[in-house]
């Protein structure tokens, strides 16, 4: 589904991403780890176009986009969960929704409005509140919603579980098997939490320096020590 | 060390042995109006650069400090009869301590907001002007008599001009030295970022208050030196088309260079004598380059200077280029 | 005397409520840029003096009814808006240099001037704009207000509705309000953000393009007019709190009151100042404005 090839990545004259190559079949949740500065971020902000990449190719379902805008990525189906939720607080959680389909035609989304809040009902109880003014879950569950009225084929999720606590950090571990699951989505998530990672991923790879250091299956790579001592940057 | 020919330094030199030579040499009355009214132009710019270029605050009073510098010293003399000397210095003084007042609210507001306060303060300032008839004379402005340099053997007008000429080197001299001392490095400190600059103990109230203080000093005396000349003071002297003249002046020339500053405040004396000449509209001439500039050639003329002279070896202080930041 | 003292009152507060509405304008657009660019737009006071123009070319000169002439100044300034942005805002964002954009502003608003000067009149010239309706004033509560500041009053209140509901309902709106609160998450939507910010800069300008027709029946047209709304148009969002549109509403109508009584039982000078100490006042002890934080719900 999506292929990454020999990927680079400067700010200014610092390379944070050399020669990135990865890819993510359709229908798996794969994990990105690494630790602070390894590149995670720049990777998925690369993907949906907040980054321009110096050299290499981002190919979905065949069609390179690498370069290309955001508005482009989000209509080619790469869109992002951002970390730390990044919520329109001013708006209510319905705007926000709507927001979330800005590049589909508004006749469009009301089905998709409907689902969503099937699927997050606590989103239905507080449709007309500010998002601002919701809890950390809750403000995930826009986030993730918003996301999902763009119609993604594949969901980039930056960090989903920082700032939560652990009872809402396992009811988003479900909702992200459950979108995996049930809607077959694609999904690419950064994760600093080994736990979630280990808990949704089939397939992950190891960030360092700016560079992949190891690849394969998610349990393998979480059970390898080595593999841990280095994703913990000790 | 060698001076080379073509360094700020020698250029400096060039123009004021210039400047010294020309009513010698047989520039006229107006050419020498002209000239003097350049030096008055470049004492401002290079006061309204200290604290635009070099500190980077944005204060759109220094017009308005320009013409309470001219108020002050031609009341003084209107009023009480004090000789133009001594009225220099007060109107100076005067000018000074006001826009040290102006550094209250630039602790607290930058950027946007404290260039829109400042313009707010030079509006009431101007409207004081303005409406304070009994002091001001008023919309109508009024005019003071020639400043007579007896027993020197020379004109009023001459007088003046060699006035200026001295005054202009002297703090031409005073800003360069400024630049180079901790002040000036202090000021760059605050220019780049108002919190680091405090962590690296700077004290900002010292430093902004040396700042707007001195940009308020060369105006003050510059605007003194105006009211000599022109023997006229009136309100339409200081209002928006002063302001925007001294922004080009500061963007022209270069914003954070002593030399552009310099270069500025020579160019608008000249750009506003032709625009007047040729009936052009001096709001769109003035905005126009004011608007060309900072869109296309942000550092100024001495960025163009400094690429065809490989010796013109002065440091810009607000030049985009990335700082190595402190460990 | 009570009776008279009481007709002057009431007099003042409806030719300040009058004026204050067009303040209100003037400064929803400021805030509008504003909130989505954190940059005050020098030039707005341009814009509603290029539209008071068209208006009263429209108006005047081709004799064209009042509402063609009020759509022209709007769809003026809204292009305007749109060149101010281009060549101000959208060359020097990526740099991040506010002080840069201000000054390429101001550089644009004298060019404006410059040129509003020589299509509509040298210094001094002021343009006149026939009234709308008949002088007659109306008795309201025994208060005698003139009847065409009531038609500009209750047209500046419908702009403000009018402007609620684009903001409020249409998806244009909802985009503007949502760049405004977030830009990096509007990037991530897949909304283009340049695009938006551009139309942000078009619809601020037309409100002012709008509250120039308003107002040109009731006073004169001359290039400086600019400035001088301009000047009240952020006092009255300075009061608000420069982020809150509510607040620029309240802001206008307070300044526009307040220019009225001080003048009348102060100094008749002071009309022209008030603005200007406001700001300066506002700005130095309550940068937040009256409403500042508090009002979380923006629009």
């Amino acid at each position: 589904m999506l292929q990454v090839e020999h990927l680079n990545v400067f700010y200014g004259i610092t390379e944070v991403l050399r020669d990135v190559s990865f890819t993510v079949p359709q229908g798996e949740i794969f994990a990105l780890l690494g630790g602070n500065g390894s590149g995670k971020t720049t990777i998925i902000n690369t993907l949906c176009g907040l980054v321009k990449p110096r050299k290499g190719s981002i190919r979905l379902l065949g069609q390179d986009l690498a370069g290309r805008p955001c508005d482009q990525m989000v209509r080619a189906g790469l869109i992002q969960v951002p970390q730390g939720r990044e919520v329109f607080a001013s708006m209510t959680v319905r705007e926000n929704l709507e927001i979330g389909a800005a590049t589909r035609p508004a006749g469009e989304i009301a089905g998709d409005l409907q689902e969503m809040y099937a699927l997050f009902p606590r989103l239905r109880e507080k449709r007309d509140r500010l998002a601002g003014a919701l809890s950390g879950g809750e403000q995930q569950q826009v986030a993730i919603a918003r996301a999902l009225m763009g119609r993604p084929r594949l969901l980039l999720m930056d960090e989903p579980s920082v700032g939560l606590s652990p009872i809402v950090v396992e009811g988003m571990v479900e909702t992200i098997r459950d979108l995996n699951r049930t809607r077959g989505l694609t999904i690419l998530i950064v994760e600093q939490n080994v736990g979630v990672a280990a808990a949704v991923a089939s397939g992950a790879y190891v960030l360092k320096d700016g560079e992949i250091a190891y690849s394969g299956s998610a349990p393998d790579l979480i059970g390898n020590p080595e593999v841990l001592a280095s994703y913990l940057g000790r | 060390m060698l001076l080379r020919l073509t360094s700020p330094m020698a250029a400096g030199i060039a123009l004021f042995a210039l400047l010294f030579a020309a009513p010698l040499l047989g520039a006229n009355e107006y050419y020498s109006y002209i000239l003097n009214l350049m030096m008055i132009h470049v004492i401002v710019t290079v006061g309204l650069n200290l604290v635009m270029g070099h500190a980077g605050q944005l204060v759109f009073a220094n017009a308005a400090i320009f013409g309470i510098g001219a108020y002050g010293t031609a009341l003084l003399m209107k009023h009480f009869g004090l000789p133009f000397w001594l009225c220099l210095p007060l109107g100076a003084m005067l000018a000074v301590s006001i826009g040290l007042a102006l550094v209250f609210p630039a602790l607290r507001l930058s950027g946007i907001y404290l260039a829109l306060a400042t313009l707010a303060f030079a509006q009431c300032a101007l409207w004081v002007m303005v409406h304070w008839t009994p002091v001001t004379f008023g919309a109508g402005g009024f005019t003071i008599p020639a400043v007579s340099f007896a027993p020197l053997p020379i004109s009023p007008d001459m007088g003046m001009y060699y006035l200026a000429w001295a005054v202009c080197a002297l703090l031409v001299v005073l800003a360069r030295n400024i630049v180079r001392s901790r002040i000036g490095r202090a000021f760059v400190a605050l220019s780049d970022n108002e919190i680091s600059a405090q962590s690296l103990g700077i004290d900002l109230l010292r430093y902004k208050a040396a700042a707007f203080g001195l940009s308020s000093l060369f105006a003050g005396i510059a605007g003194g030196l105006f009211a000599g000349t022109l023997r006229f003071v009136g309100p339409e002297s200081f209002d928006l088309h002063q302001m925007i003249l001294q922004l080009v002046a500061v963007v022209l020339g270069g914003i954070g260079s002593l030399a552009g500053s310099v270069i500025g405040g020579v160019l608008i004396v000249v750009v506003l004598e032709f625009t007047k000449a040729t009936k052009m509209s001096v709001e769109i001439v003035f905005g126009g380059l004011l608007l060309v500039f900072v869109l296309f050639a942000k550092g100024g003329l001495v960025v163009f200077i400094r690429r065809f002279l490989p010796s013109w070896n002065e440091t810009l202080h607000a030049s985009p280029a990335p700082r190595s930041k402190a460990p | 005397m009570k009776t008279q003292d009481m007709m002057i009152f009431g007099y003042l507060m409806a030719t300040g409520l009058t004026t204050g509405a067009l303040y209100a304008l003037v400064a929803i657009g400021v805030v509008v840029v504003f909130r989505a660019t954190g940059v005050v737009n020098f030039a707005h006071g341009e814009m509603f003096m290029i539209g008071g123009f068209l208006a009263w070319t429209a108006h005047v000169m081709f004799g064209l009814p009042f509402l063609v002439a009020f759509a022209a100044a709007v769809a003026g300034t809204f292009v305007l808006g749109i060149i101010t942005y281009q060549t101000t805002f959208r060359p020097l964002a990526s740099t991040g240099n506010q002080n840069a954009i201000l000054l390429a502003m101001v550089g644009l608003s004298f060019v404006l001037k410059g040129i509003a000067r020589d299509l509509w009149g040298g210094r001094g010239d002021y343009l006149s704009f026939p009234p709308l309706v008949s002088p007659t004033p109306v008795d309201i509560f025994g208060f005698m207000i003139m009847s065409q500041q009531l038609i500009v009053l209750g047209a500046a209140i419908a702009v403000m509705i009018g402007f609620w509901l684009f903001f409020r309902f249409t998806r244009a709106g909802k985009f503007m309000q949502a760049t405004a609160d977030n830009t990096k998450a509007a990037r991530l939507v897949g909304l283009r953000v340049d695009r938006v910010f551009m139309l942000t800069f078009a619809v601020g300008a037309a409100i002012a393009g709008a509250a120039a027709t308003l107002m040109a029946p009731l006073t004169l047209l001359y290039p400086d007019v600019g400035f001088s709304l301009f000047v009240k148009g952020f006092a009255a969002a300075a009061l608000g709190g420069l982020g809150s549109i509510p607040g620029a509403i309240v802001g206008g109508f307070l300044l526009g009151v307040t220019e009225q009584l001080s003048a009348n039982y102060i100094a008749t000078g002071l009309q022209e100042v008030a603005a200007f100490i406001l700001i300066f006042l506002v700005m130095i002890f309550i940068p937040n404005g009256l409403f500042g934080t508090a009002a979380r719900r923006r629009v």
